[in-house]
């Protein structure tokens, strides 16, 4: 519990990398992409090389995970419905696929290596936050160098840390939209010259590419436009410079039980513990990949994270009792509050919205913009809400609950 | 911060803290009077919540103390009773609880033993002094629960409508304390009170301009309850108008962001 606290600037983490060697095996999870029915391209025991495909979705081709690493692949478990339970890799050699560049000037051959390379599934598409499809052409692309979370990397450092790969890529992107390109950053980057580009600052409480969208390219009430994180514009930079993959993503250790609070580099698949190795405090604690109101609670970092946070866990005992479940009530109404409603996304009626969400109220929801939003825009409002715990829903499920109704009958 | 307890419940309790020690001491039979409605109001919440296999949240002793701070001295217990179980039950148990109600039970009940009950002075409010009310403003304000918004609707039509039509209104009587724990806690009650921001101005301009109406014909704290029940009744309609206006502009305004 807290203080009020007027909702202020970020505090994100800056400082130099830590590069940082996973001992073990690098994991991955079918479940990580959204309803994945994947098609396998490796067994178990196979040596496969960085970049090498490891399976793609049956009915997406377009989906393909491709190895980080080279090595052997050392686990392989079939999970319910034909999906992977895990998958993990165990590093080995330097071997790495070097990608045909010729034809990344264009639509086509940029699509077909970003497809081939495993960066396709970073584009997602509004409405509905699926990985884009290929087929279909956006009105406007963004590129999102900003973060909307606490504890998150700061993107300018690693962006000077990168050199010339980040602005490489955002020179490649333009010819996937026939409309605009917009780069969202923050303010006080330092920006070369880009053709076809349009960059604009964003400060502080307006860092989720919902926010960005909402205010340049509104898609709530029609329209479809994509976006990419700023890791993944580094990653396409580094391998249209290079013909091979990034190896590395660069994630921020953060949150109340971590001591020396740094961003690491780190293979993407790395186990969550070997990551902040050494910077943890010595207390009962849980390590989620992605931010306090984001985070998920898996044992490896899954694709697209960027942020490693250590929350002090409190044991269960004083929740436990026959009163406590007795006065928290369940499945609790949102009470408009203040406090709350500044956490909501721009552009959409935060109390009204979650009313539609909690009564499932899918044409109410739609009228009031939820097309417009994925999850992450409103997990700072969730996390307000108790982020499902203590009684309270998840409105994050319940939108995309909404969003799936309303993607089958659009 | 969080949603809870301690940022919901307690700060309206502290807010009444004042009022309630105040009447304590004029009253005797106040402290009586608060441990039975705040009993019956559990009572009845407790009732339900097993019924529905759900837990409860403990705003039902804000709306307990509120009712035994609210209700005449010489009130029958009888009375409050019927009162009570008649507001809690039909103003909020049976939508499911706080949060999916919207009628405040309070002022249900308030207005309930006002039409049934012809022998005691239910609309005249008790004397406290406006100073008790101040801490209630401050916490109720600070933890998000009273929306400025509604505040200010509800000053600008009191002052704008009352100095041509009742200019006794502003002046500060012996009730004021409770007229503005009233506006507080009954009419600016954040479930009832509006769901958009501008709703919220809408509901607090109508329930001023229907308390100035009603109190040309009797006390203002009467007034301010039954203009604040038929205000509540008429703001689900304000808000789903304000979201309709709010999809049209944002509508609007996609068409000129995409140029299309």
């Amino acid at each position: 519990m807290r203080f009020p606290k007027w909702p202020q600037g970020l505090s994100l983490i800056s400082g130099p990398v830590e590069a940082t060697v996973s001992p073990g095996p690098l994991g991955f999870f079918g479940t990580d992409l959204l309803a994945l029915r994947p098609v396998l391209s490796v067994e178990i025991g196979q040596r496969v090389a960085a970049g090498s495909p490891l399976f793609h979705d049956r009915k997406r081709p377009w989906i393909v995970a491709a190895s980080p690493v080279s090595g052997v692949v050392s686990r392989l478990d079939p999970g319910p419905r034909r999906s992977i339970a895990a998958l993990e890799i165990t590093p080995e050699g330097e071997e790495a696929i070097e990608f045909d560049l010729a034809g990344a000037g264009t639509r086509e051959g940029l699509i077909e290596l970003m497809i081939g390379s495993g960066l396709w599934p970073f584009i997602r598409a509004r409405p509905f936050g699926k990985v884009a499809d290929p087929a279909t052409h956006p009105e406007a692309l963004f590129i999102t160098a900003t973060e909307g979370f606490d504890g998150a990397p700061d993107p300018d450092a690693v962006i000077a840390a990168c050199g010339d790969w980040f602005w490489r890529g955002v020179r490649a992107l333009p010819v996937l939209t026939g409309g605009a390109t917009y780069l969202c950053h923050r303010p006080g980057l330092d920006l070369p010259a880009l053709p076809d580009v349009t960059a604009r600052a964003f400060a502080g409480g307006l860092g989720l590419a919902g926010a960005h969208i909402h205010e340049l390219h509104p898609v709530a009430h029609g329209g479809m436009v994509w976006q990419i994180g700023w890791q993944e514009v580094i990653a396409l930079g580094h391998l249209l410079e290079t013909g091979r993959i990034w190896q590395q993503r660069v994630v921020a250790v953060s949150g109340p039980a971590v001591t020396r609070p740094g961003l690491v580099a780190v293979k993407p698949g790395s186990r969550l513990h070997h990551i902040a190795d050494g910077r943890l405090a010595d207390v009962p604690l849980r390590l989620l990949a992605g931010s306090r109101e984001t985070g998920l609670a898996t044992p490896f970092l899954a694709p697209g994270m960027r942020q490693v946070t250590a929350l002090a866990h409190h044991g269960a005992s004083m929740r436990a009792g026959r009163l406590h479940r007795l006065l928290t009530p369940l499945a609790a109404p949102f009470i408009p509050n203040f406090w709350d409603e500044q956490a909501s996304p721009p552009g959409v009626l935060p109390v009204p919205l979650l009313r539609a969400l909690g009564s499932g109220d899918v044409e109410a929801a739609r009228r009031l913009g939820v097309l417009g939003l994925v999850e992450e825009d409103i997990a700072g409002l969730n996390a307000h809400l108790g982020n499902g715990e203590n009684g309270g829903l998840d409105y994050r499920t319940l939108l995309r609950q909404t969003l799936d109704e309303l993607e089958a009958v659009a | 911060m969080r949603r809870g307890i301690l940022r919901d419940d307690l700060p309206a309790l502290a807010g009444l803290l004042v009022p309630a020690l105040w009447l304590a001491g004029q009253d005797s039979w106040f402290a009586p009077r608060l441990l039975f409605c705040v009993g019956l109001v559990l009572a009845w919440q407790l009732v339900f919540a097993l019924v529905r296999g759900q837990g409860m949240g403990l705003h039902g002793v804000v709306s307990g103390v509120l009712i035994a701070l609210f209700v005449p001295a010489a009130a029958p217990f009888w009375q409050l009773a019927i009162g009570i179980s008649f507001g809690l039950v039909l103003g909020e148990a049976v939508f499911g609880g706080r949060g999916r109600n919207f009628v405040q039970p309070v002022v249900l009940t308030l207005a309930f033993l006002a039409f049934s009950f012809a022998d005691h002075s239910w609309r005249d409010g008790v004397e406290l002094p406006l100073t008790s009310a101040l801490p209630a403003l401050g916490l109720l304000v600070a933890t998000g629960q009273v929306r400025l918004p509604v505040l200010l609707g509800l000053a600008v039509s009191i002052v704008a409508l009352a100095l041509p039509i009742a200019p006794d209104l502003l002046k500060p009587g012996p009730a004021s304390g409770a007229l503005l724990l009233a506006l507080l806690f009954l009419t600016a009650d954040p479930v009832t009170s509006g769901a958009t921001p501008a709703g919220r101005i809408l509901c607090g301009l109508l329930a001023g301009a229907l308390m100035v109406l009603f109190s040309t014909g009797g006390p203002a704290f009467g007034a301010l309850v039954f203009a604040t029940l038929l205000a509540s009744i008429f703001t689900p309609l304000i808000d789903h108008m304000v979201a309709a206006v709010h999809t049209w502009l944002m509508q609007r305004r996609a068409r000129r962001l995409r140029n299309v």
